[in-house]
C-alpha cells in the first residue's frame, strides 16, 4: 500500500455517481443472483439424481411448470394476500405512529400505554387468530388484524426511541432561539425520529407477510396461505413451493419499496449514510 | 490585577454580579465559576479568554438563560430577567445544525420560530449567503459541508435570529486563517452597522485584541476574572494593526496572564493524576 497516497478528496459533490451507478448495481445484485442460480441448479441436479419422489421434493422445473399451469389461480390468491398485507400494514403504520407520538409527548400516556404495547407482543398470535376467526369470520378483517398486530410493535418501539434520540444540546439550541415545547417536538424530535421509524417499518414489512399467512392458515377461503394448506393436503407439493416463492418475492418487493421511499422521503439521511459509507471504505 | 474604569452609558446591556456556578460530579461539588463580575455596555464588543474547562461555555449558558447561576445575579438592561431564554442570540460551540434541513432552512430557524413566513425568511437569508461563503450550498445538507462551512451556517443562523445581544462561543474556531480574517472583518462590520452587543469567546489572543473593546481573562477552574483589559485601539480596525506596537504590547500582556493560567491548569491536572495513582488507580474520592 502506498502510504503517501493523498487521502481521498472530500469534494462532497459526487460527480462520479453517474458513471459508477451501473457498476455499483452489478456489485449489489450479482452476488445474490449468483447464489440463487447455483442453489437452483444444485437442487435440480440432486433431486433428479437421487430420484426422490416428486410429491416429496419437486425440482425447480416442476415448481416452474406448476406456476405456469395454475398462474390464474395463483394470481387470484396473491391478490387476496397482498390486500391483507397492505391493509394490515397501513393500519399498523397509522396506529403505531400515533401511539409513538402520544407516548413520547406525554409521560401519562407513556406510563399508561407502554406496558400494554410490550405485553401485546407476549401473546402468541397463533393463540388469538382463532378468536379473531370466531369474532370476525373467514373474511379479510381477521387477517388484517393479525398483520397489524405483528407490524405495529417494531414501528412503535423504534419511533419512540427516535423521538427520544435527540441530543439535549440540540434542544437547548432551539430553546435559545425561543422554541417552545411543541416546536421542539415538531421541528426537532419528529424529523429526528424518521430514520428510526423507517428502521421499524422495514422490520414490520418483512414480517407482515408471515402475519397474513398465519391468519389464512387458521381459517380462510382465499389467499396464498389458504392455497398452500389446500395444495399440501392433496400432496401438490410443487404448488406449495410456488406459493412460498411468490410470498418471498412479495416480501422482498415490499421491503424494497420501503427502502426506496426512505431514499425519497429522507434525502438528507441518504446523504449522511453515503458519506459514512465512503469514510468507512477509504 | 487591573480594573480599568470604563465610562458606561447607564445601564449596561448585560451585567453579571458575583455569578458562581457549581455542578456536582459523582456526588462531589465541582466549582466551575466563582464570583464572576462582568459588564457589557450597549453596543459593546467584549471577549472572554480562558483555559479549556474554566467555564466559558457555562457562562454563556447562564447568560442565555439555559442555566441558572448557583449564586449571583444577571441583569439585562439593568433588570433581572428570570425568563430571558430566547431573548439573546447564542451561537454554541458546536454547530448543532439540524441534519434534515438544508443550509438555507437551518439558517432561517430563528425567524421561523418567531413566526416569520418561510418565504420571507428565506429571501433574507439568501441575501447574506454570499457574504458567509455559502452561496451555491443553500440546498445542501449539513452532512455534505466542511467544518468551517457548518460553523458559518451556524453563525448565519444566530445573526438572522436578529437579537440585540449575541453570544458567540468560538465562532471561528474551525476556520482557516484566510476565511477567519474575512469573517472577523465581516463581524466588525455588522457589529458597527447593526449596533449589536457582542460577547465573544475565543482562544486566539490576536482575534480578541483585534475585535474587542475589552477582554476578560478567566482563571483555570474555578473560573474567576483574572484580568480585565480595555483595548483602546482606534477604529475601524483592520488586520494590518496586528503588527503595530500598541497591539503587540496589549497582546503580550494578555498572553502573560493566559500563560500563568495554562500552567496552573496543567499543574492541577498532573497533581490529580499523581494523587489518583497514589490511590492505586482506584477512583479518587
Ligand atoms: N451540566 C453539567 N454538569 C456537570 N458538569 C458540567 C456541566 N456543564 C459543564 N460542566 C463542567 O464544567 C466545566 C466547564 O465546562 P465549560 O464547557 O463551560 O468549559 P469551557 O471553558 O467552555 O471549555 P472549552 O474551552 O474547552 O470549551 C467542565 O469541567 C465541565 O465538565
Ligand atoms: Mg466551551
Amino acid at each position: 500500500m502506498d502510504v503517501n497516497r493523498p487521502p481521498p478528496t472530500n469534494s462532497r459533490i459526487d460527480v462520479s455517481l453517474g458513471q459508477t451507478r451501473p457498476l455499483a448495481m452489478a456489485r449489489d445484485w450479482l452476488p445474490p443472483a449468483g447464489i440463487i442460480l447455483t442453489a437452483l441448479i444444485l437442487w435440480e441436479v440432486v433431486a433428479r439424481a437421487t430420484r426422490v419422489p416428486r410429491w416429496l421434493l419437486p425440482t425447480p422445473t416442476d415448481i416452474g411448470s406448476a406456476m405456469a399451469s395454475s398462474w390464474e389461480l395463483l394470481l387470484k390468491h396473491t391478490w387476496v394476500t397482498f390486500q391483507e398485507v397492505a391493509l394490515g400494514f397501513a393500519v399498523s403504520l397509522i396506529v403505531g405512529i400515533g401511539l409513538a407520538l402520544a407516548i413520547a409527548y406525554s409521560k401519562v400516556v407513556e406510563r399508561g400505554m407502554y406496558p400494554f404495547v410490550i405485553a401485546s407482543q407476549t401473546i402468541p398470535i397463533i393463540a388469538i387468530a382463532p378468536l379473531l376467526l370466531i369474532w370476525f369470520g373467514y373474511g379479510l378483517v381477521p387477517k388484517v388484524i393479525v398483520v397489524a398486530l405483528i407490524c405495529f410493535f417494531p414501528i412503535v418501539v423504534n419511533m419512540v426511541d427516535g423521538l427520544r434520540s435527540v441530543e439535549p444540546e440540540m434542544l437547548n439550541m432551539m430553546r435559545t432561539l425561543g422554541a417552545v415545547r411543541w416546536q421542539l417536538f415538531t421541528k426537532v424530535q419528529i424529523p429526528a425520529s424518521l430514520p428510526f421509524l423507517f428502521s421499524g417499518t422495514k422490520i414490520a414489512i418483512a414480517v407482515s407477510v408471515i402475519g397474513a399467512v398465519i391468519g389464512e392458515w387458521v381459517g380462510a377461503s382465499a389467499g396464498l396461505g389458504y392455497f398452500m394448506v389446500r395444495s399440501a393436503s392433496q400432496f401438490l407439493t410443487a404448488r406449495v413451493f410456488a406459493a412460498i416463492f411468490i410470498l418471498s418475492v412479495m416480501g422482498v418487493l415490499l421491503f424494497a419499496a420501503v427502502a426506496i421511499s426512505e431514499r425519497y422521503i429522507l434525502p438528507w439521511y441518504h446523504t449522511e449514510k453515503r458519506q459514512k459509507a465512503m469514510a468507512r471504505e477509504s | 490585577m487591573e480594573r480599568p474604569q470604563v465610562q458606561y452609558s447607564s445601564p449596561p446591556k448585560i451585567e453579571l454580579k458575583g455569578v458562581s456556578k457549581h455542578f456536582s460530579m459523582n456526588g462531589r461539588p465541582l466549582h466551575v465559576l466563582e464570583k464572576i463580575d462582568l459588564c457589557v455596555g450597549d453596543g459593546d464588543f467584549v471577549s472572554i479568554i480562558g483555559p479549556s474547562g474554566c467555564g466559558k461555555s457555562t457562562l454563556f449558558n447562564i447568560i442565555s438563560g439555559l442555566e441558572e447561576p448557583t449564586e449571583g445575579t444577571i441583569l439585562v438592561d439593568g433588570q433581572e430577567m428570570p425568563h430571558r431564554l430566547g431573548s439573546v442570540g447564542y451561537m454554541p460551540q458546536k454547530d448543532l445544525l439540524l441534519p434534515w434541513r438544508t443550509i438555507l432552512d437551518n439558517a432561517i430557524l430563528g425567524l421561523e420560530i418567531q413566526g416569520v413566513r418561510k418565504s420571507i425568511a428565506r429571501k433574507e437569508a439568501l441575501r447574506l449567503l454570499e457574504e458567509f461563503g455559502l452561496r451555491g450550498f443553500e440546498t445542501s445538507y449539513p452532512a455534505s459541508l466542511s467544518g468551517g462551512m457548518k460553523q458559518r451556517a451556524a453563525l448565519l443562523r444566530t445573526v438572522l435570529a436578529d437579537k440585540k445581544v449575541m453570544l458567540l462561543d468560538e465562532p471561528f474556531g474551525a476556520l482557516d486563517a484566510l476565511t477567519r480574517t474575512s469573517m472577523q472583518e465581516w463581524l466588525l462590520r455588522i457589529w458597527d452597522v447593526l449596533r449589536k452587543t457582542i460577547l465573544f469567546i475565543t482562544h486566539d489572543v490576536d482575534e480578541a485584541v483585534l475585535l474587542s473593546n475589552r477582554v476578560y481573562v478567566l482563571t483555570a477552574r474555578p473560573g474567576r476574572v483574572k484580568l480585565v483589559k480595555d483595548i483602546r485601539l482606534p477604529r475601524p480596525r483592520t488586520y494590518d494593526m496586528v503588527t503595530s506596537a500598541a497591539f503587540v504590547e496589549l497582546k503580550g500582556e494578555l498572553l502573560e496572564a493566559i500563560k500563568e493560567e495554562r500552567i496552573r491548569a496543567l499543574d492541577e491536572e498532573s497533581l490529580w493524576v499523581a494523587r489518583a495513582s497514589e490511590h492505586g488507580g482506584r477512583k479518587w474520592t
